[in-house]
Formats: C-alpha cells, structure tokens, sequence
C-alpha cells in the first residue's frame, strides 16, 4: 500500500499525501504502516510537524475555551413562558376541522385546553371566594388579599395557613376542589399517554401524595406551625402544578 | 505559527460547576413537579452553558439568547420525562443541542449568518485575523460553515463523539470526522493569517 511513500518520492508530493491521510491519521484509522510512514514524515518534514502541533493546539484550546454569559438575565422571560403553552393558532378555533379529523388529535388538544381552562377558571373562583371569606372573618389578615394578589403574581401562595386553623381547613377545601376537577382530564390523559411516562407521572404524584400526608399528620400534632403549614401548601401547590401539566401534555 | 494559537484559556469544560448530587437531585424533582424556585436554581446554575452552546452552534449571541430561553421553555416541558438515566447536565445539553438543531430546519430563523457552506468557507479562510486569543477563536468558529461549525463545537469544544454527532445531526461518523477535519484545517487557515 504505501510503496509510494517511500523515501524516493518527492518532498512536496510527500506533504500532500500527508495532508490527504491526516483526517485518518488523527482519527486513528490508518494501518500500521501508514501511519508509520506518517510519524516518520511529520518527523522530518518541518512544515507538516508545525500544521500537527496547529491542530493539536487548536483542538486544546477548544476543549478549554470558557463559558459565556447572556448580555441580559433571561430568567424572566423564561418565567413568563413556562405555564403558557403556545397552541398554533391552525389548532384554534376550528371546530369543523377539528370535528373532522380522524385521529381526533386536534380535537383533543382543543377540548383539554377548553376543559382545562373551565377547570382553573373554577379554581381560581373558589380561591377568591376562599380568600374574601377569609379576610372577612380572621382581623388579623388585612393585609392577606393584597399580600395573595402579589404571590398569585410570583406564583407561590403566601403562607396563610398557620395563623388561622379554620382557614386551613377552608384552604384545603380549595385545593381538594381544584385536584379533584383536574383529576378526571389527568386520568383521561393517562389513558392516552405512553405507559412508561404515566409511570413516571404516577410516580411523581405518589412522592407528592406522600408528602402532602407526612405534612398533614405532622400538621396535626402542631396546628400551629408555619413551617408545617408552609411545606403542606407548598406540596399542594406542587401536585396542582403536575396535574395541570399532564392535563396539557 | 504555534505560537498565534496560544490561546489565554480560564475555564474548561471539564471545571464546569456540577452540583453536589444532592441538592440538584432535590431541585429537579421539586421542578419536576412544578417548582418555579428549584427550577430557577437550576436554570441560574446551567444557563452560562447552554448560552455558549447555542452561540457557538448559531453564531450570533442575539439567536443563541431566544434559543437559550426555548431550552429552558423545553426543558420544563420535557422535565417530568427525565428518568435520571444520565446526568441532568448531559440530558439539558442533548435538548439544548435539540432546540438548536430544530431552530435552524425552521426557514424563518435562517438568519444572514448561515449562509451558503461555500460563501462562508471563503469568508473564513480569507477574513484576517488579528492576534490570535480566546476572542479570535470565537470569532474563527463564528465564521465557520454552519455544518462544519455544529461538528466542530460538538466535538471540540463540548466533547461529544463521531457517533453522538452522526445520531443528532443524522449525519454519519465518517461525515462528521470529515466536517471535523475541515473545520479545523478552516480555523487554523483564520488563525494562522
């Protein structure tokens, strides 16, 4: 195979040919002979030497090249986008078409979205019933309505609990409410999904099942701690969260 | 000729934060489960590197920054999906690498960067380059074709194999050893000018 590199031929054909293999020489795919014929070349040909120790550097430099940073925090953005899934708008609104598709799989993304809206509509309902009922009959929450308004905003729900045992009880209401409006489409949807996700759903829920129960019966022993209120919204709001989603997977 | 490939070098992929597994683990499960806050933590801690990503495969920051936010946007979908089987870092970046690839088959982000192979050939072979540092490198791969660009970064710089490469690219090994080849015989041209 490599009679034609012998030590007769040609220097500057010699670096072409070198240059020709070097692909699978660096890739390591040369016979043994070839590549020989390659060290022993790169060894005496000091162009070829400079263009090897090139690469070598080259390749160096981009294994350590640093991090860069966005000119601006993307967070919010981000943030903004997250519970906001994006429905073509080919998909809205299009009753006949959706009516006439076989696989119904327009039609389905289209009555979730409707059923799960209808769904957070009703909880949302419930939730400022609950928070007017509330401010009404506990003096101490004054400030409770405007301090809800601002965490709906940032999306976690103040600690309202711990102050007020009846107002736990009206806010598991609430929560129970909305889980179980939810529940029908997210077992709907565990119908349709694949079997190794649902597991993986199911799965999640469990853990959160368990620790809505851990912080219910340490809740119990201690009405009135905040941390245990704080944990138990926390993992309600958490299974809200994963319910909805699944509903619009 | 070496010596102009010396670059000034601070960091390296292999001192990339990774999280004690602990806390991480906590986080992507609380995300998981739609915990805005954990999932903050975790996009504060990985976003740096899923934005170099993006702005070496794409070659413009103000693309790579919209396709930061669509990983994370994605990342959030797909989350209750993670099985855990690899590390959350490499199952972030193979999304990552995802998003980008899927941005770029969408005819309304073809930006003017990614341009015909060959145009770009020649513009990266014969725009002059200054001395050659960590600035110029970027610059070099910027300018690279696109398809030689995404192998190289793969490769190179975020250290993925010919096979890896082949599989989301759907290009084969060999294809991407030899985009890999002439990305670098394209950046040295740049660098050594």
């Amino acid at each position: 195979m490599t009679s034609d590199l012998t030590s007769t031929t040609p220097f500057a054909a010699d670096c072409a040919t070198f240059e020709e293999r070097l692909m699978a020489y660096r890739e390591r795919e040369l016979d043994a002979t070839t590549a020989a014929w390659m060290v022993r070349h790169q060894q005496a040909c000091r162009v070829c030497e400079t263009l090897m120790r090139d690469l070598d550097a080259l390749v160096e430099q981009a294994a350590v090249l640093p991090t860069m940073s966005p000119s601006r925090d993307l967070w919010p953005d981000v943030l903004s986008r997250l519970d906001a899934p994006v429905v073509p708008l080919s998909t809205r609104f299009t009753p006949a078409a959706s009516l006439t598709t076989a696989t119904g799989s327009r039609r389905g993304v289209s009555i979730r979205m409707f059923a799960v809206a209808a769904t957070m509509l009703v909880a949302v309902s419930s939730a400022v019933t609950w928070q007017v009922a509330r401010s009404r009959g506990a003096a101490a929450a004054d400030s409770t309505a405007s301090a809800n308004l601002l965490a709906a905003r940032a999306d976690v729900r103040p600690d309202t609990r711990s102050l007020h045992p009846v107002a736990n009880a009206d806010a598991d209401v609430v929560y129970e409410q909305e889980i179980a409006a939810l529940r029908t489409i997210v077992n709907e949807r565990f119908a349709e999904l694949d079997s190794t996700t649902v597991a993986v759903l199911r799965n999640n829920l469990a853990i959160i099942d368990k620790a809505i129960a851990d912080s219910r019966a340490a809740l119990e022993k201690d009405p009135g701690s905040r941390a245990l209120s704080s944990s138990l919204d926390r993992a309600l709001e958490s299974k809200l969260a994963l319910m909805r989603r699944v509903s619009l997977l | 000729m070496h010596a102009q490939l010396v670059i000034d070098s601070t960091n390296s992929r292999s001192s990339l934060p990774e999280l004690a597994p602990s806390p991480v683990a906590d986080d992507i499960a609380a995300a998981a489960s739609g915990d805005r806050r954990a999932y903050e933590r975790l996009y504060r801690a990985h976003v740096d590197r899923v934005f170099s990503l993006c702005v070496r495969m794409l070659g413009d920051r103000q693309t790579a920054e919209e396709a930061t936010q669509d990983v994370f946007v994605r990342v959030w979908e797909k989350l209750p999906g993670f099985r855990g089987e690899s590390a959350f870092s490499t199952w972030l970046h193979r999304v990552a690498v995802n998003v980008v690839l899927s941005r770029r088959k969408t005819a309304s982000v073809q930006n003017a960067r990614t341009v015909d192979d060959q145009e770009a050939e020649l513009s990266a072979v014969s725009r002059p380059v200054l001395v050659a540092d960590r600035l110029d490198l970027e610059t070099a791969i910027a300018g690279l074709p696109a398809g030689a660009r995404r192998v190289f970064v793969l490769h190179d710089v975020e250290g993925f194999t010919h096979e890896e490469i082949g599989d989301q690219l759907g290009i084969t090994p060999g294809g991407s050893k030899a985009q890999l080849h002439r990305a670098r015989m394209l950046l040295r041209a740049a660098l050594t000018r």
